[in-house]
């Protein structure tokens, strides 16, 4: 490959200067690079477009090499009649020595933008590449493409806390309405499979959820002394410890759950024996209670129709619970020492449908008991507490081997205004007092600790609580300082898009939604997209066809993409296509610093970002083969890239984050699976 | 002795192309053109023309790659009809602005929609105004010929703008005439060698071809362009001229027949001028004055012939067989009115026929003439435009 | 062909819009500038990937080593100030008012 210096002294550009592209345009400096790179003389075709129109305003021409410009939508088209006629009169010998310039056979390079190759002019590129024409083909892309949670997030939904995973297109889903600051019902219009990715774990006092980088989260932004605090959405990575993301305190009304059980008959499969017992249709505190308990200390054995409770002779949960049992079923109910038995078919399948899980390990709080009204919810609350839970000091303590069970029960103490705070965890040996009874071997148990709030005398002290908690006074939100984030490694992650209001509750934090129709989990026709802010901003940055990966598809000898800030690689690819007969093609990234806005001395930094970020992967295909040219040592996320451009600012904003989380997914899809081509390349 | 060959238009066109034996062709085929690439082809398989042929994904990129071919020195031909044509407009308009003497075959049919793929004239209708020199033929013998007059009218230096021969689709394209063929070296040396005017290929004086023109030059090169067509009218006389002298036939840009003495006449293109020699001669046998104007250099318009041609007439009906949907008339009308305005006061009516390969009789051409000689004796024009043969 | 001077008409002007190469040479971006590069002779090791980068061509080289700037065409982008490897830079962007 030819050094800088050898470039200087043996070749010529195509180019020249006193055209007018802007100050900074990264498309002469591709165009100089590659003719630099042939050894022989070129012949150039360019599609209309702002290389052509800068480099022919009649009567100048920054050209040297032969040029011509025709339409559109045919550069492709176009070189290939040029090639064709250097063939014929070649042939006939038309062509003196002279006048090819001596030994050397012409290249022909027809150039032409993104726009001019892969929309319009794509028909024309792909005839010309299909019949074998000796020509390059470069495309000089200046476009920017086209938010996530962790699939464990639980959603605060209409019908309870849900998992993310379960979260359905039409579901309705509480969010924040920014314009009241209200807890509002809105519909979820799609969830969105996200992928595996890094995923951060962001903490407040009371409060966990996990997300990637570029998840925005709504924050009250404290622009200073006499200046006004408004509520800003900010993307994970922007975050920092202090910052105060808005957390769900309090679930309004509720209304008592209804019961869809169906009684077993005698006469059922392997039923012929029943005991009478009363099933209750519609929750009430005491059976909430009840169901506390039997969440901490109770099981069933469905097969021998049994629901047993581990509650020992003497206490106050074991008299709680007879005392329910008997007002509720009123069914008799056996005893001895350590544990409580009841014999009914009825009950024992009554209580497997209800959600709670089986085993110490899989208990968790079915999404239901979100939906209960507050008296009930704390019945409930009261009822494990008897169980698993004992008073500390001025708050109480539940412990519990089931992470899950924490977790929900820590979301649920928090749409009832109380203060939760971290789950903790902590191993006891075997032999141990736990509660009521020593263990029976080692064990990793955890717990919180929750209290009930106090109430903040606003009156007194408006202004001083007002910047303490910015939503003091809201009903259903308050503030919450984040005290952590950690990255915490990859995981499989979903979005949702919710409509108006376009965020949701997740974990009991206000994150935004995903803004992009296509690539969902669930599938959606080309929905109107959340963003008002300029639909051309939208428009720009929808999902683009992998061109590179097209033109492989074409079978030519070679497909490579390169980049200007990488000039050995962009060089090296253009000498080598130089030397190959046949078509080829290369897609080469222009960053345009009008178009995307920066200064006009970063466009190779641009570029740089840009393969950084895996965004615009270098790498070639010869004859299928894959090679991978460079592999970041620190692949950054797409934002480093973004958020460096004016153009792309508005995905900063909250309507569009969202598309940058589609985007990261894309990228990290396209960058793992043409690893993986690269690998099964260098194997075969 | 003349070498008679049977052949269809199509084949008239191709055969005239072998001999002149172009160094590029990048064509699509379309109905009823399709004969011409596959004939052709053949021709290029069996190594009787070693022309390099781009076997083009459309008729758009067949256009653009005939630019980039002429562009770069080499003699390019290609063909297409209807909907090709359409597709291939936006290119037609550079390859004119550009001056390149493109030659291409068009075999006329009509243009969706509805779809339809026998003759009319709408295809062309629709480039009119492309920069395109048109000429229309009435049988095989005049393509084939045609077709090697096109190649020196188009090179001409003082024209350099690319030249269209037209045939109707299926009526000429597909029938079989006696077409005498001339000798290969004959032809060959009536072409001559094209001497492009730019060439891309000449790396030692490099060039830039379609550069954008501010508002500062684009209209003084189309002015530019606008007196290449005017020219045109000349050159096609003088190579008409050097045709008759080497082979002995010439059509003129105007071809007037039995106007001398006639009283009415009626103006057209294409094939059914070929239908009207016969009934002229049969109203002129039953003692009507009768003749017709055959135009066959439709761009550029040939006004000082027309308006020679039609100046003893009394009445005259126009052909078109198209519509303009101008509310008004057929495009030829349009032409031959404005050129008749102010030179000549003489009635004219229109008829639109054979839209869509309807086909047009005796019978109502019989009636177009009976119609003028009516005019004539009343003095009035019972109907300006009459769509002839459309059932009502 | 100046843009001040007059302006061929139609019959003079070459058909068809053709252009010679390199015409724009003539036409001066200079003007463009709000900074303008200076070259640091003594920082400056001629690795030429000023040259290579400048989007006008108007960092120059002469037998392999960097000649000058052409100031009649270089539009003070700052592209060159960028990419200069030599730690303090062996160009600066002063503000073309300075001179």
């Amino acid at each position: 490959m030819a050094t800088i210096k050898e470039l200087s002294l043996q070749r010529k550009s195509a180019l020249t200067s006193g055209h007018r592209m802007c100050a900074g345009c990264t498309a002469p400096i591709i165009v100089k690079m590659i003719t630099l790179a042939s050894p022989a003389p070129v012949v150039v075709g360019c599609a209309t477009g702002c290389l052509e129109v800068a480099t022919t305003i009649f009567p100048f021409t920054a050209w040297k090499s032969p040029f011509i410009h025709n339409a559109f939508e045919n550069a492709a088209a176009t070189i290939s009649g040029v090639e064709t006629a250097y063939l014929a009169l070649k042939k006939r010998g038309k062509i003196p020595a002279r006048l090819a310039g001596g030994k050397e056979d012409i290249k022909f390079i027809a150039f032409g933008g993104d726009g001019g190759t892969y929309d319009i002019g794509f028909q024309s590129l792909s005839g010309a590449m299909e019949r074998g024409h000796d020509m390059l083909y470069v495309c000089y892309d200046n476009e920017a493409y086209m938010n996530c949670l962790s699939t464990d997030s639980m959603i605060m939904t209409r019908e309870g806390l849900r998992k993310i995973t379960e979260v359905k297109e039409g579901d309705y889903v509480y969010a924040f309405s920014q314009e009241t600051q209200e807890l509002v019902l809105k519909e979820c219009s799609g969830v969105f499979n996200n992928g595996v990715k890094d995923v951060y774990k962001l903490e407040t006092l009371h409060h966990t959820i996990k997300a990637t980088s570029n998840h925005p989260f709504l924050i009250v932004n404290r622009c200073g002394r006499g200046k006004e605090t408004k509520l800003t959405w900010k993307t994970l990575e922007e975050l920092k410890v202090g910052d105060e993301v808005i957390a769900l305190k309090n679930l309004e009304g509720g209304k008592s759950f209804k019961f869809n059980f169906k009684k077993t008959k005698i006469g059922d499969y392997k039923v012929n024996r029943l005991n009478a017992i009363n099933i209750p249709e519609i929750s009430d505190p005491d059976l909430m209670k009840y169901l506390g308990i039997y969440l901490g200390d109770g099981w069933t054995r469905t097969e021998k129709a049994e629901v047993g409770f581990a509650l020992p002779e003497g206490t106050d949960s074991r008299r709680e619970l007879l005392q329910t049992h008997s007002k509720i079923f009123g069914n008799s109910i056996k005893v001895d020492k350590s544990y409580v038995y009841v014999r009914s078919v009825n009950l024992a399948r009554f209580i497997d449908t209800l959600g709670f899980g089986k085993g110490a390990r899989n208990k968790t709080i079915p999404s239901w008991v979100f939906t209960l009204p507050k008296e009930e919810k704390e019945s409930f609350v009261e009822g494990l507490m008897l169980s698993d839970g004992y008073k500390c000091g001025n708050s109480w303590r539940y412990v519990s081997a089931s992470q899950e069970l924490l977790k929900n029960l820590r979301l649920l103490l928090q749409t009832m205004d109380t203060r939760v705070g971290k789950i903790h965890t902590q191993t006891k040996t075997k032999g141990t007092h736990c509660v009521y009874r020593p263990l029976l071997k080692d064990s990793t148990y955890g717990y919180v600790c929750f209290s009930k709030k106090t109430e903040w005398n606003v009156q007194k002290y408006p202004s001083q609580y007002k910047y303490q908690n910015f939503l003091i006074g809201n009903k259903y939100f308050a503030t919450e300082k984040i005290t952590n984030i950690t990255l915490v490694g990859k995981e499989p992650t979903l979005d949702l898009r919710v409509e108006d209001e376009h965020n949701f509750i997740a974990d009991g934090i206000v994150v935004h939604n995903t803004g992009v129709q296509r690539s969902g989990a669930t599938p959606r026709g080309a929905a109107t997209t959340t963003c008002p802010v300029g639909t051309q901003v939208i428009g720009k940055i929808q999902y683009r066809k992998d061109l590179t990966t097209i033109m492989v598809a074409h079978g030519i000898p070679y497909v490579a993409q390169a980049s200007p800030n990488n000039w050995p690689d962009l060089i090296r690819k253009s000498e080598k296509a130089f030397s190959i007969k046949g078509p080829k093609f290369m897609n080469v990234l222009m960053p345009c610093n009008l178009g995307w806005g920066y200064l006009p001395d970063q466009g190779i930094e641009m570029a740089k970002l840009a393969v950084e970020t895996c965004y615009w992967p270098l790498y070639e295909v010869e004859n299928g083969k894959y090679n991978v040219n460079y592999i970041p040592k620190e692949k950054k996320p797409i934002s480093e890239f973004y958020k460096t451009q004016k153009r792309l600012a508005h995905l900063l904003k909250p309507e569009n984050k969202p598309l940058l989380d589609e985007i990261q997914a894309r990228v990290d899809e396209a960058w793992n699976g043409l690893l993986k081509k690269a690998e099964s390349s260098q194997v075969s | 002795m003349a070498n008679i060959k049977a052949l269809t238009g199509n084949d008239a066109a191709s055969y005239a192309m072998k001999q002149i034996n172009p160094d590029v062709v990048a064509a699509y085929p379309i109905t009823p053109q399709t004969a011409i690439v596959e004939k052709f082809s053949e021709y290029v398989s069996n190594g009787e023309v070693d022309t390099e042929m781009i076997l083009v994904e459309s008729e758009h990129s067949a256009m653009s790659a005939c630019v980039g071919s002429c562009a770069a020195g080499a003699r390019t031909m290609t063909a297409t009809s209807s909907q090709g044509l359409a597709l291939m407009w936006e290119i037609m308009y550079i390859a004119a602005g550009l001056r390149l003497p493109i030659v291409m075959t068009i075999v006329n049919r009509a243009l969706s929609a509805p779809l339809n793929i026998h003759c009319d004239h709408s295809d062309t209708m629709g480039a009119r105004d492309s920069g395109w020199i048109h000429l229309f033929c009435e049988n095989a013998q005049e393509v084939y010929d045609t077709v090697i007059q096109a190649v020196r009218i188009a090179e001409h230096p003082d024209v350099q703008l690319p030249v269209s021969i037209n045939m109707d689709g299926f009526i000429i394209s597909h029938e079989v005439e006696n077409v005498e063929v001339y000798d290969d070296s004959r032809v060959k040396n009536f072409v001559g060698e094209f001497k492009p005017r730019v060439s891309l290929l000449d790396v030692n004086k490099p060039v830039t071809v379609g550069p954008i023109d501010l508002q500062d030059f684009y209209f003084e090169h189309r002015r530019q362009e606008a007196e290449g067509m005017r020219n045109g009218l000349g050159v096609i006389k003088e190579i008409e001229a050097a045709f008759n002298k080497e082979f002995g036939r010439s059509y003129g840009v105007v071809e007037g027949y039995r106007l001398e003495d006639a009283e009415v006449a009626i103006v057209g293109l294409g094939s059914t001028m070929g239908t009207l020699r016969s009934i002229i001669d049969e109203a002129r046998s039953a003692g009507k004055k009768a003749g017709f104007l055959k135009i066959r250099s439709f761009r550029p318009i040939p006004r000082d012939e027309i308006i020679a041609a039609l100046k003893n007439m009394k009445a005259v009906a126009v052909l078109d067989r198209a519509d303009a949907l101008n509310a008004v008339c057929g495009p030829l009308l349009m032409d031959i009115r404005s050129v008749l305005y102010g030179n000549l006061d003489v009635p004219t009516v229109n008829y639109i026929y054979g839209l869509g390969g309807r086909d047009i009789l005796t019978a109502d051409l019989n009636m177009v003439i009976d119609d003028l000689l009516n005019i004539v004796k009343t003095k009035k024009i019972k109907q300006e435009l009459t769509y002839l043969g459309v059932r009502e | 062909m100046s843009l001040e001077g007059k302006q061929k008409g139609w019959r003079e002007l070459a058909m068809g819009a053709v252009l010679p190469a390199g015409t724009s040479e003539q036409y001066k971006t200079g003007s463009w500038r709000a900074f303008r590069p200076v070259w640091i002779k003594e920082r400056c090791i001629h690795c030429l990937q000023c040259w290579l980068i400048c989007p006008d061509f108007s960092a120059l080289a002469k037998d392999g080593k960097f000649d000058k700037f052409d100031y009649d065409h270089c539009k003070g982008c700052g592209l060159c100030a960028y990419i200069c490897p030599v730690k303090g830079k062996a160009i600066e962007m002063k503000k073309e008012a300075e001179g």
